[in-house]
């Protein structure tokens, strides 16, 4: 085995937990997910000379996985042969269904790049430094960004007067 | 966090801090087994014509006033810079290279003419990286790797008036220019649809970052091709309306059909140098 393939599967093998929560986080559907884990991962054996190394190459990834997923919102998924393996994997994560609830809706309501700024703050647990790393952005631009989605996604709430009934 | 964050906490689906699929379970093995039987390297893109040996044109403005003057340098790496300011009389320039180490040549050429070619063998495939295209600006610089110039190659920039540049790499002895009133290679000559343009402050930052600088309504974004392992050098691609904000900019230039529009020079991935400027 090269030196990058090993570098890949020591990548692989400490990223992949994380990157199939990352898909199933965002795709209502466990095939869309397993794609997105697949189509993420060759990319970056694709581009390995620029994989990053450490808890930078979880960024880099995170980063690449958001494209891949953005292009199946936009419909642009190539078919691909599936994994049966893969697909199982992946299922198993969706085998509890979320309780769709209203603020399930109003969050969906939200422009992608607010959803996704939330998501990595919330469920990824990224700060505004990693998330800068992931999106190529400044983190004072993440740190504005933030607000601005927050309080979008604050004001839907207020509208849907959903706030209340959680307040203690 | 905040009180919106923990709502969204509760919408996830895996749930936060938790791992998703196992590493070691079968789905994740064969997606690895499936991947890497591949060969990671993507097909060689095509480089930009300033790589290709051709002839490459790319736009520049001289200032043609002042007394003959250029500077060349060489850094520690083997880098070798020149800069013009004018074409009064470089007649130096070329014993100053070699002094470096560097078999170059620089023409000026008045409007109208080109030199006679071949002015020797040309040589189609030099070595990617091997020198960058100058930027529209008052100083006209040149950059030129000398650990790639290979033995009796000498490099040679032709600069016309009309603010083109031609670069090619001749094998052995090279003539000097003989002016002729029309392009060489049969009037073939490649010439870029669109020149340099000048625009400080927006390499190697975020198309987010660059674009609130940006003087001009009309801006337009080229997707620049670059060659495994970003040796310098680039390829044009396709032009679009718009791309994300974290897509990277390296450069800019005007298309001579469309001058009100300044297009960017872009890639989606962060790179480790400037594929425009070589810097």
């Amino acid at each position: 085995m090269d030196e990058r393939q090993a570098r890949f599967e020591q990548v692989y093998h400490e990223t992949y937990g994380h990157l199939s929560a990352y898909a199933a986080r965002r795709c209502a559907d466990p095939h869309d997910a397993a794609d997105v884990v697949a189509e993420t991962y060759e990319i970056a054996w694709r581009k390995i000379a620029r994989l990053p190394s450490g808890h930078e190459a979880l960024l880099w990834l995170y980063g690449i996985a958001r494209r891949v997923v953005a292009g199946h919102r936009r419909g642009e998924a190539r078919r691909r042969s599936r994994l049966a393996e893969l697909d199982a994997d992946l299922a198993a994560l969706y085998a509890d269904p979320v309780e769709l609830t209203a603020i399930h809706e109003i969050f969906a309501t939200l422009r992608a790049d607010d959803r996704e700024l939330l998501g990595l703050i919330a469920w990824e647990g990224l700060s505004h430094e990693e998330i800068a790393a992931v999106l190529g952005i400044s983190r004072n631009a993440v740190r504005i960004r933030l607000h601005r989605a927050r309080r979008r996604f604050s004001d839907l709430l207020d509208k849907a007067a959903l706030r209340a009934e959680r307040s203690p | 966090m905040n009180d919106t964050d923990d709502l969204i906490v509760s919408l996830a689906r895996v749930e936060p801090g938790r791992p998703g699929a196992d590493a070691s379970g079968a789905g994740a093995r064969t997606l690895l087994a499936q991947i890497t039987a591949r060969k990671p390297a993507g097909k060689l893109r095509r480089l930009g014509l300033a790589l290709a040996g051709a002839t490459a044109v790319a736009g520049v403005a001289l200032l043609q006033t002042g007394s003959p003057s250029y500077a060349v340098t060489k850094d520690a790496d083997g880098v070798v810079w020149i800069k013009i300011h004018d074409f009064g009389d470089v007649s130096g320039l070329r014993a100053d290279l070699a002094g470096l180490g560097v078999s170059a040549m620089v023409d000026g050429v008045p409007a109208g003419h080109w030199c006679r070619e071949p002015r020797g063998e040309t040589v189609l495939d030099p070595a990617p990286g091997l020198y960058s295209l100058p930027q529209d600006g008052p100083v006209f610089t040149m950059r030129i790797d000398g650990k790639l110039l290979k033995p009796a190659q000498t490099i040679v920039f032709t600069v016309g008036a009309g603010g083109s540049v031609s670069t090619l790499v001749y094998r052995g002895p090279v003539a000097a220019c003989e002016l002729v009133p029309r392009p060489p290679f049969g009037g073939e000559a490649i010439e870029e649809p669109f020149r340099f343009a000048d625009v400080p402050g927006i390499e190697g930052r975020t198309v987010g970052e660059a674009l609130p600088g940006l003087p001009e309504e009309a801006v337009e974004f080229m997707v620049i091709d670059i060659p495994p392992g970003n040796p310098g050098g680039w390829g044009t691609g396709p032009i679009r309306k718009e791309v994300d904000h974290d897509w990277h900019v390296w450069g800019a230039v005007r298309f001579h059909d469309d001058p009100g529009t300044l297009v960017l020079l872009v890639t989606e991935e962060a790179l480790d140098r400037n594929p425009v400027t070589g810097g």
